[in-house]
C-alpha cells in the first residue's frame, strides 16, 4: 500500500510542477505581436485611398452646423491646447494616444474622430498607429491647425481677377471665421483682443469638455 | 481516473482530473460565449417565473422581481435556464452509469433523516438569500470570476469559505 | 477570434443550445467528481475529504491559465469577456451568509442540482430552500436595497483594484494552490478517518 502511495506522489509532483510552470510561464510570455493588429498590406490600402482626410472647409460646416457625431482631438501638448485649440476639442497629446485612458475614445463607432495638430504630419502619423489597431471612423485634419488658420481665420483675399467661385468661397470663409471668434469689423476699432467678440467668443475658452463616450462598444451579458 | 470497487459502483473520478475537466470545459464557455457558467440565476428565474403564474401584478410592482421581467420573453428564458437544464440532464447520465442513481436522504449516521433534511432546508434557505445578495454563488460568482481575475470573485469566494470554516464547529454533529 | 457568440462569428441562436451542451458537461463533471454527496462537500471544512479544495482550485487555475493563454494568441479577446461588477458591501454580506448556508446544508446551487438529479432528497430540499430564500430576499428588498447597491466598483478585474497584473495572479494562485494540494495531503493522514 505504502509502495502505491509513493508512485502516485511522483506523479503528482510532476503534475503540480507542469502546473506551476504553466502559469509562471505566462510571466514571460508576450504574446505574438500581431494578434491585433490591422496587417501591413490592408494598412497600406487604406492609407492610400486617402478617404480619411478631411480639409478646413469641410470641418468648419461641420463645427458651425453642430454635427453631434464630431470628436475633435488636439494633438499638440496641454501648453499649446490651451493657448488655442478649435472648439469642443480634447486634448489627447501625442505621445498618449495608445494610453489605456483614450482608448475608449478611438475604439468606439459612435463619433467621428478629427485627428489634428499644427500641420498634418503628426496627425496623419497618430492615424496610421490607431487604425493599425483595427479602429475606424478615424480622420486627419489637412494641413492642420495651421491650413485651418490660413483658410478660415484669415483668409486670403482672392485676386480681382479670380472668378466667382473662389469669391464665394472667401466669403463663406470669412463667415465662418466670425463663428470662430475673428472679430466682426466693428469691433476691431474700439481695440478690443480678440479673444472675445461679438459671435461669442468662441476662440478661447469655453471648452466644453467632450461628452462621454460608453467605453465598450457591445453590452456583455453574463452573471450567475 | 477512475475504478470499479466491489460491489461494482463506479467510483468517483480523481479529483484532479475532475478539476482539470472543470478548468478546460470553463475555457470551452468563455470561448464560445464570453460568459461563466452559473447555477443561482436560474432558481431566481425560477421564482420569478413560478411567482408570475400566481401574482403577475405583484411581481410587477416589486423592486427587485420587476428587473427580471420582460415582455416578450418568458422568465424562463434565459441561458441558465437551459444551462441548468442541461446539467440536471448530464448528472443523471453520470449517476445513472456508475450506478449511485437512487433516492436517498444522505445524512451522518449519527444524525436523523429528518434532521438532515431540516437543515438543507435552512441551508438552502441561507444560502439563496446569500446568493441573490452576492450575485452569485460558488459556481457563478466565484469560479467563473476568478478565472477572469473578478474582484467580485475573489472576495465572494474568500467569504464563503472563510466564514464557512468560521462556523464549521457549531454544524459538526451533523457531518462528522 | 473567440468569444465567439458576442463576436458574432457564431450565430446568437447557438447561444442556448450551447448552453445545454455546457449544462451537461458541467453536470456529468460534477457529478463524477463526487460533488452530488453532501457528506463529500462538507468534508472540506472538517478535514476528512479535501475533494472540493482539489477540484475548485484545480479548475480556477487551468481556465485561468488557459484564458490568459488564449488571449496573448490571439484567440481571445480578455476585454469582451463578462467580469461582473463588484459591489463590495454586498459581496461581502452575501458570502458570509452563503458559507453559512454551505456548512449548514452541505450544499451549493450546483452541486444540490446534480444532487437532486441523481436522487439525493437532501439535494431536492435544498433547492427548495434556494427558492424559499430568493423569495425572501426579493419581499425584503426594499430594505436591503442600499446594502445591495452600494460601492459599485463596476467591472474591476484584480489588475485594476490590486495593480497586480493577471499574469501574476494567476501565477501566485498556481503557487498556492499547489501548496495547498500538498498541504492537504499531508494533512489528510494524520486525521482520522470518516466513513461515509
Amino acid at each position: 500500500m505504502k509502495k502505491r502511495v509513493l508512485i502516485t506522489r511522483k506523479r503528482y509532483i510532476f503534475l503540480g510542477f507542469a502546473l506551476v510552470a504553466a502559469a509562471v510561464g505566462l510571466l514571460f510570455f508576450d504574446g505574438l505581436p500581431d494578434a491585433n493588429r490591422l496587417q501591413a498590406d490592408q494598412l497600406l490600402l487604406k492609407a492610400m485611398k486617402k478617404g480619411h482626410y478631411i480639409n478646413s472647409d469641410q470641418l468648419a460646416e461641420k463645427i458651425i452646423n453642430g454635427d453631434p457625431s464630431l470628436l475633435l482631438v488636439d494633438l499638440r501638448d496641454s501648453a499649446q491646447y490651451a493657448h488655442y485649440s478649435l472648439p469642443n476639442s480634447m486634448n489627447i497629446p501625442y505621445g498618449k494616444i495608445l494610453n489605456k485612458d483614450y482608448v475608449g475614445y478611438f475604439d468606439q463607432d459612435q463619433f467621428k474622430v478629427v485627428l489634428y495638430s499644427n500641420d498634418h504630419l503628426i496627425s496623419e502619423q497618430a492615424w496610421l498607429l490607431l487604425t493599425s489597431k483595427n479602429f475606424s471612423n478615424l480622420y486627419v485634419l489637412e494641413g492642420g491647425l495651421n491650413n485651418f488658420f490660413s483658410t478660415i481665420i484669415q483668409p486670403k483675399e482672392p485676386l480681382a481677377t479670380a472668378d466667382r467661385n473662389e469669391f464665394e468661397r472667401y466669403n463663406t470663409r470669412k463667415a465662418a471665421g466670425y463663428y470662430f471668434g475673428v472679430p466682426m469689423p466693428r469691433t476691431v476699432s474700439s481695440g478690443t483682443s480678440s479673444s472675445v467678440s461679438e459671435t461669442g467668443g468662441i476662440l478661447k475658452g469655453k471648452k466644453r469638455k467632450a461628452i462621454t463616450i460608453r467605453k465598450k462598444k457591445k453590452k456583455k451579458v453574463g452573471g450567475c | 481516473m477512475s475504478y470499479w470497487n466491489e460491489d461494482h459502483q463506479h467510483t468517483y473520478w480523481n479529483p484532479y482530473f475532475g478539476g482539470f475537466m472543470l478548468g478546460l470545459l470553463l475555457i470551452f464557455t468563455f470561448y464560445m460565449t464570453g460568459r461563466g457558467i452559473g447555477a443561482s440565476g436560474a432558481m431566481k428565474s425560477t421564482v420569478v417565473f413560478a411567482l408570475y403564474e400566481v401574482a403577475p401584478k405583484h411581481v410587477e410592482k416589486s423592486a427587485y422581481y420587476s428587473r427580471f421581467v420582460q415582455e416578450d420573453k418568458s422568465p424562463l428564458n434565459t441561458w441558465l435556464i437551459f444551462e441548468v437544464l442541461g446539467a440536471i440532464g448530464g448528472a443523471f447520465l453520470s449517476g445513472a452509469l456508475s450506478g449511485r442513481a437512487k433516492f436517498k436522504i444522505q445524512h451522518s449516521p449519527k444524525i436523523s433523516s429528518k434532521r438532515r433534511l431540516a437543515f438543507a432546508l435552512v441551508g438552502g434557505i441561507l444560502f439563496g438569500f446569500g446568493s441573490q445578495m452576492a450575485r452569485g454563488c460558488t459556481s457563478g460568482a466565484a469560479l467563473s470570476g476568478l478565472s477572469v481575475m473578478a474582484t467580485a470573485g475573489f472576495i465572494t469566494m474568500l467569504t464563503i469559505f472563510g466564514s464557512g470554516y468560521l462556523v464549521a464547529y457549531f454544524f459538526r454533529k451533523n457531518w462528522i | 477570434m473567440g468569444p465567439l457568440i458576442p463576436h458574432e462569428l457564431l450565430s446568437p441562436e447557438w447561444n442556448n443550445v450551447i448552453a445545454l451542451i455546457i449544462g451537461v458537461a458541467f453536470g456529468y463533471l460534477m457529478e463524477a467528481s463526487g460533488f452530488s454527496s453532501s457528506r463529500k462537500l462538507a468534508g472540506v471544512f472538517y478535514g476528512y475529504d479535501f475533494t472540493v479544495l482539489r477540484v475548485f482550485f484545480t479548475a480556477a487555475v487551468v481556465s485561468m491559465i488557459g484564458i490568459l493563454y488564449l488571449s496573448k494568441l490571439g484567440y481571445l479577446n480578455f476585454d469582451d469577456l463578462y467580469i461582473q461588477p463588484t459591489y463590495v458591501d454586498s459581496a461581502i454580506i452575501g458570502g458570509v451568509i452563503m458559507g453559512v448556508g454551505f456548512v449548514a446544508g452541505g450544499f451549493c446551487p450546483g452541486t444540490s442540482l446534480c444532487a437532486a438529479a441523481i436522487g439525493k432528497i437532501d439535494g431536492m430540499v435544498f433547492i427548495l430552500g434556494l427558492m424559499l430564500g430568493v423569495v425572501i430576499f426579493s419581499e425584503m428588498f426594499p430594505w436591503l436595497e442600499g446594502t445591495f447597491n452600494a460601492h459599485n466598483l463596476g467591472g474591476v478585474t484584480l489588475e485594476d483594484t490590486l495593480g497586480l497584473s493577471n499574469e501574476w495572479t494567476t501565477a501566485i494562485f498556481a503557487i498556492i494552490a499547489v501548496v495547498a494540494f500538498y498541504g492537504t495531503t499531508i494533512l489528510g493522514r494524520y486525521i482520522r478517518n470518516v466513513w461515509y
